[in-house]
């Protein structure tokens, strides 16, 4: 039986689930591309598929020690399950406010899956658009995100695609701004 | 702020700049302070960045060779702060400021989510920072390619080789 290790609120925190991440990743799990089932309560963010308890139950009883926090359980997947392969989340784009305009950068986890998936991509460390310019571009060629997230990450439409495309956003409001694939819970 | 904070931190912006002057790097205080200490300027290129200087009494131990140092950063800005920001720790230490850290806030928010860099408590993260003649250590990564690194200028928005140490260093 299957197994996942999950907050007992539905929607994992954003730090935990960074924690999470880091957590999985100290163990040698490849999130970028591992076995996985859909969140309960978010939109394209997955949960890792343990094979057994023993091991479901030590990442647990980690991350309750790294966090503090003793509201993680294991819980059991019925054998029906659909478990798919694929990234954990998409990549995720910081964008900051700043006088003039906006700032862009890549989420630390984002940016190791790109150099881990596809070492010879030329990310830039950052991107600032100023408003005048975004404006001036939307109006005449719709949204500009996609631009910016292809000349951030070097990767084409395909290759973000492959990591389970981007999500904008904004860490001030903490909500998301843009999703580029929006895959939710069922 | 207490007082004497006030003067330790004014003390150390100084200290900081006159490591940048030294190099011939031009540097300034900004007329308002909205976040950033110093503005360091490189000349042959009108290069701005933006530093933030944070201090620290070292906490001696000579019966371990080593010393510590504690500094406390606004979560928010470690976070979402201008991409380009560049820290300078500064450490007092036997009355003179004898230890600089220069990193840049990418890489050290990118240390914090990957390597679980600092402690976060509440809006503040703090860093604790172990200083030896060889090294300087905080959770099993090492912060010497970090020591008193002024140059190049600005730091490069990569995690430098020697940071993250093999398992069981």
């Amino acid at each position: 039986m299957p197994y996942t290790v999950t907050y007992r609120d539905a929607g994992i925190k954003r730090h935990e689930f960074d924690t999470y991440v880091r957590l999985l990743a100290k163990r040698g799990i490849d999130w970028t591309e591992s076995q996985r089932v859909p969140e309960p309560g978010t939109t394209n963010r997955w949960l890792y598929v343990w094979p057994d308890r023993p091991q479901a139950q030590a990442f647990c009883d980690e991350i309750r020690r790294e966090t503090g926090d003793p509201n993680w359980d294991v819980r059991d997947l019925p054998e029906s399950t659909s478990v798919s392969p694929g990234p954990l989340m998409p990549i995720v784009i910081y964008m900051t406010w700043q006088s003039l305009g906006n700032t862009f950068v890549l989420h630390p986890h984002s940016r190791t899956a790109i150099r881990r998936r596809f070492p010879k991509a030329r990310q830039v460390s950052s991107i600032s658009v100023e408003y005048l310019t975004r404006s001036d571009f939307e109006q005449t060629h719709g949204p500009i995100w996609d631009h910016i997230a292809l000349v951030l990450t070097g990767l084409s439409s395909e290759q973000l695609a492959e990591l389970g495309g981007y999500r904008i956003y904004d860490p001030a409001t903490e909500q998301t701004v843009y999703e580029s694939c929006a895959v939710a819970a069922p | 702020m207490a007082r004497r904070d006030l003067f330790t931190g004014r003390s150390g912006q100084l200290a900081v700049m006159a490591e940048f002057l030294i190099r011939e790097l031009n540097v300034a205080i900004p007329e308002v302070d909205v976040g950033d200490d110093i503005v360091v300027v490189r000349d042959e290129h009108d290069q701005v960045t933006r530093v933030q200087v944070k201090t620290a009494n070292a906490i001696d131990r000579p019966q371990l060779d080593r010393f510590y140092a504690e500094f406390r950063l606004p979560m928010r800005q470690m976070e979402s702060g201008p991409p380009h920001l560049v820290y300078a720790f500064a450490v007092r230490r036997r009355e003179r400021w004898e230890e600089f850290v220069i990193v840049r806030r990418s890489v050290l928010q990118q240390l914090r989510v990957e390597h679980d860099v600092g402690s976060p408590h509440k809006d503040r993260l703090t860093l604790g920072l172990t200083f030896t003649r060889e090294d300087i250590r905080t959770k099993g990564v090492s912060f010497q390619p970090f020591r008193s690194k002024f140059e190049p200028w600005p730091p490069l928005d990569e995690v430098p080789e020697g940071v993250i140490l093999p398992v069981g260093e």
